[in-house]
């Protein structure tokens, strides 16, 4: 996060911690002090398994729930500070892309009023203007406009993920939410949409807040990428540079699950065993040392800072004895 | 990090449009696997009790005191006339009957309607809001599922005085219970879609929310429970009017007709078993028509 430039960053997320209370004495931390800046039409990518909170930062990202600690900055404005006005400006500028394309789209709508409703409900554009602005968003995702007509039903999985997708571009918004596009769609139809997202970014300079568990295809359209272990965020880099030289145990972790494929790599990096713990009582310290291969002594006792690597941050005691 | 583009492929090519379908076989279709005999029955009672002024044979009001306590047509000292007979003041019982029709059917509409839109937006709003709206509605349906609602109706149409207005709110407000329990349940489920939040999301009003991406979530159920209430109706209806406490003399109900005759049914069956045959028949085929409208309005199958 050194690299700060003029502009104003899209999204911010100081210190950010949302804490769900069970009951007095349990306390699940969902996020947990996450630092993390968005420029302007660049891709930060977010992994890690499942529970790490990675839909609950989608979520604070779309000011759909409220950070319990830190904040949560649109383009340098804390949330809480929204005037009627803000709102607006916000519904217009951030767009979101969930996971089940089935639960997405509502049933009883069809194609046409599916896209044109962020319009309808942030604009006054006239009926005919809407509906021509849907049309070339059929062609902008790659469907035939013969679809306007039709209901969610008549259409498979990655069609109606490139219908979300079209609605989600309607209001031409600065940022866009990711939430797994890809993970709920045949392997086939996967690399068509993430292409499609990607020519999208580089064709109209949106930003992506992209979530995923697949490192490989974060890394395919990420600039940086965030990885994620029970609310924290471990590490933080450069597609490249988090790819080519992974620091932290559980990114190597994750690397060696998916890119066993380079003779180079292979054996370097252990594969990651075990179940991840409950986030209900996350392990001490370290949070990661239970399946960790290098865990030391300190890691069970003291919570490792970020320290920076290259240009990003890790958190690991590994690094901490040599900075 | 390579990048291998391939321009987004059109997933599907267009589609023929489809053949053009006729009203008849569209027609046909829609009513695959219908209850037939209900749904003519049922289409023969509305026909009748929209058309009553203009069939009737004779005036249901008033009767013939020569005529009285005449058996039906095909009984000894029966008259073609007075097909089905006449009361003890000589009105003939079909034109009763269908005079009948019409007011169970406008007690039983009125009332559903007023009962489940109460209910609907009640359900609505809590199921959306939660909270505090939804503590506070609930142990409204829960206060109002546990008074002896038959009793409180009697009172208060003796209080009101039988009419039919009052007879409708009461009817309604006896219903709406179950409107706001199902809906709410209804309500949480479609909440958890994704596209309520995407709804947000776009900055979609709340009103907005409500009324345009969960209310039509429900329509199916609505329909089918009204469907299924409206023979409950009617028969609660006739079971006050028995009580002598529904709609007043003279108009004619199926519940009063039936309620008139129980003095002579041994002597003059005819008073009361015909209205209650058309009662039965009309209960059941709308309870028929109600089940085979839960099996068919599957949402998956809507719009197909």
């Amino acid at each position: 996060m050194s690299a700060m430039t003029a502009d104003v960053p899209v999204l911010e997320f100081r210190n950010a911690s949302k804490h769900f209370a069970l009951s007095r004495d349990r306390v699940v931390r969902a996020l947990d002090g996450i630092d993390l800046v968005l420029e302007a039409g660049q891709t930060i990518g977010v992994v890690g398994e499942s529970g790490c909170g990675k839909t609950t930062l989608s979520k604070l990202a779309l000011m759909l729930q409220r950070p319990t600690g830190g904040e949560v900055l649109f383009r340098d404005m804390e949330v809480g500070a929204f005037g009627r006005e803000d709102w607006r400006r916000f519904r217009t500028s951030v767009q979101a892309v969930f996971q089940d394309p089935w639960s997405s789209l509502n049933p009883r709508m069809r194609v046409i009023d599916i896209i044109a409703e962020p319009l309808v409900a942030s604009s006054s554009m006239p009926r005919v203007e809407r509906e021509a602005r849907a049309a070339r968003l059929m062609d902008d995702v790659g469907l035939p406009r013969a679809f306007l007509s039709r209901f969610p039903h008549e259409l498979s999985g990655g069609q109606r993920q490139r219908v979300a997708i079209a609605r989600a571009l309607s209001i031409e918004p600065r940022l866009i939410v990711l939430d797994e596009p890809v993970s709920s769609l045949d392997v086939s139809i996967r690399s068509q949409v993430i292409n499609l997202l990607k020519d999208l970014q580089e064709q109209r300079g949106y930003g992506y807040l992209l979530i995923g568990h697949d490192l490989a295809t974060v890394a395919y359209i990420s600039h940086r990428i965030a990885v994620m272990y029970l609310g924290r965020i471990v590490e933080i880099n450069t597609s490249a540079e988090l790819i080519s030289d992974p620091k932290h145990p559980y990114t190597q972790g994750l690397l060696a699950a998916h890119l066993a494929d380079h003779p180079a790599q292979r054996g370097r990096n252990v594969p990651l065993g075990g179940e991840v713990p409950s986030p209900l009582s996350p392990p001490p310290g370290c949070h990661f040392h239970t399946r960790c291969p290098k865990a030391m002594e300190i890691c069970s006792r003291v919570e490792p800072m970020s320290i920076s690597s290259g240009a990003g941050l890790v958190a690991c005691h590994l690094y901490g004895q040599a900075g | 990090m390579q990048t291998t583009k391939t321009a987004p492929e059109s997933t599907a090519p267009d589609l023929p449009a489809a053949p053009a379908v006729s009203l008849a076989t569209r027609l046909r279709r829609a009513l695959r696997g219908a209850p037939l005999p209900a749904v003519a029955f049922l289409a023969l009672v509305l026909g009748v009790a929209l058309l009553a002024d203009l069939i009737v044979p004779h005036d249901p009001l008033t009767g013939d005191l020569r005529a009285y306590s005449l058996p039906p047509a095909w009984k000894a000292g029966g008259s073609v006339s007075y097909f089905l007979g006449t009361d003890l003041l000589g009105r003939d019982i079909l034109s009763r009957i269908i005079m009948g029709a019409r007011i169970s059917l406008i007690v039983a509409a009125a009332s559903i309607a007023l009962g489940g839109v109460l209910g609907t937006v009640l359900g609505l709003l809590a199921g959306h809001f939660g909270g505090w709206i939804d503590e506070v509605i609930m142990r409204l349906v829960d206060t109002q599922l546990s008074l002896p609602s038959l009793l409180v109706a009697l009172v208060a149409l003796v209080v009101f005085g039988s009419s039919f207005t009052v007879l409708v709110i009461l009817i309604g407000v006896w219903l709406w219970p179950n409107y706001a329990r199902i809906v709410r349940g209804e309500t949480l489920r479609i909440r958890r879609y994704d596209y309520i939040s995407l709804a947000r999301i776009a900055g979609c009003s709340t009103w907005r929310i409500l009324f345009v991406h969960e209310l039509p979530g429900i329509y199916n159920t609505l329909i089918v429970m009204a469907t299924l209430q409206a023979g409950w109706v009617i028969l609660l209806e006739g079971s006050l009017s028995y009580l002598g406490v529904g709609v007043p003399p003279p108009t004619p109900s199926w519940g009063s007709m039936i309620a008139e005759g129980r003095g002579d049914l041994a002597s003059a069956w005819w008073i009361s078993m015909f209205p209650g045959l058309a009662m039965l028949a009309t209960v059941l085929s709308l309870n028929l028509l109600g089940d085979w409208l839960r099996r068919t309005l599957d949402p998956k199958q809507v719009n197909q």
